[in-house]
């Protein structure tokens, strides 16, 4: 759950000094070039460790009651000739690539569906 | 479906959860984007969010529903999730976002403003699910200007199609019910 720490040469409060002292023009561009700093205010806070935990761990426990109990072998046969092992082992970009050839469909040739008059829209 | 909030897995998000889950079922550690993408799984239900799939991991997930050993991990995630389809405007819509994003990123970010389900009964999605930062940047930065174009095009439109939303598109951790959005 480790994320890289990129030193910074000047701390946060330092950073607020200068955005203070921005004109609107030069903080618009400031939020161009660095677009998370509008997100962040503008988002829920994200979920804690222990709670992203304590969900995964209530999944473990679904996964391992449909497996009744017993746990997958690397070994066991996946497709496109792989062992769950072997695929795992691959670069996510190959993985990634094999999903897109087991897909065998290309989201712009299905045809499209008139919805109903009443569909009740995302807005 | 059509009164729960409706948030759309990209592929690789899709990928994470189901990698994830095989990683329960080994019984190896899970990746920071695993936990975090199984986390959204395991709430959504609870927080009335409803997952939906593109077709090609659709597809995918049905091919390993074949095999025995994994049909047990990957039924209830199949369960649980819907898959989105393209509705009227759909390919017209992905070509106006193609000048801001790849193709492929077109295709869904234009199944979240124009996309529907088996029934028919829905129209759009509030959220894209996804771990591509850099496609999230790039929506934020261009939000105004993917506005103006989804308005323009709206003004030919019928209903319900003249009505239709852009989505927000956020990390999986992110994502909240609508309505419960720190603004």
């Amino acid at each position: 759950m480790s994320r890289a720490v990129w030193p910074m040469p000047v701390s946060v409060e330092q950073i607020a000094v200068v955005v203070q002292r921005m004109s609107p023009e030069e903080r618009r561009r400031l939020v161009e070039l660095a677009p998370e700093l509008r997100q962040a205010t503008t988002q829920a806070p994200s979920r804690t460790p222990g709670e992203i935990q304590a969900a995964v761990e209530r999944v473990r426990v679904e996964v391992m009651q449909a497996l009744s109990g017993q746990l997958l072998s690397p070994a066991e046969l996946f497709l496109g000739d792989l062992t769950l092992g072997q695929y795992m082992d691959l670069p996510d970009e190959d993985r990634a690539r094999l999903w897109d050839e087991w897909a065998e469909i290309d989201l712009e040739e299905l045809e499209e569906l008139d919805v109903r008059p009443d569909a009740v829209l995302a807005g | 479906m059509s009164d729960l909030t409706r948030c759309l897995l990209d592929k690789v998000t899709t990928r994470r959860m189901v990698e994830g889950l095989l990683g329960l079922a080994e019984g190896r550690e899970l990746s920071e984007e695993e936990l975090l993408a199984l986390d959204l799984y395991e709430r959504a239900s609870a927080q009335g969010i409803q997952l939906l799939i593109v077709p090609p991991a659709e597809n995918v997930l049905r091919l390993l529903e074949g095999l025995p050993r994994y049909s047990a991990v990957v039924q209830p995630f199949l369960n649980c999730t819907r898959v989105v389809l393209p509705a009227r405007y759909f390919k017209r819509w992905a070509r106006r976002l193609r000048d801001y994003f790849t193709r492929e990123d077109a295709a869904v970010l234009a199944l979240a403003t124009f996309g529907t389900s088996k029934d028919i009964d829905v129209l759009g999605m509030h959220f894209v699910a996804t771990f591509d930062q850099p496609m999230i940047n790039q929506w934020t930065l261009q939000q105004g200007k993917i506005g103006e174009r989804l308005d323009a095009m709206r003004r030919d439109l019928r209903p319900p199609y003249d009505r239709v939303t852009l989505p927000q598109v956020l990390r999986p951790e992110e994502i909240l019910p609508s309505g419960e959005e720190e603004n």
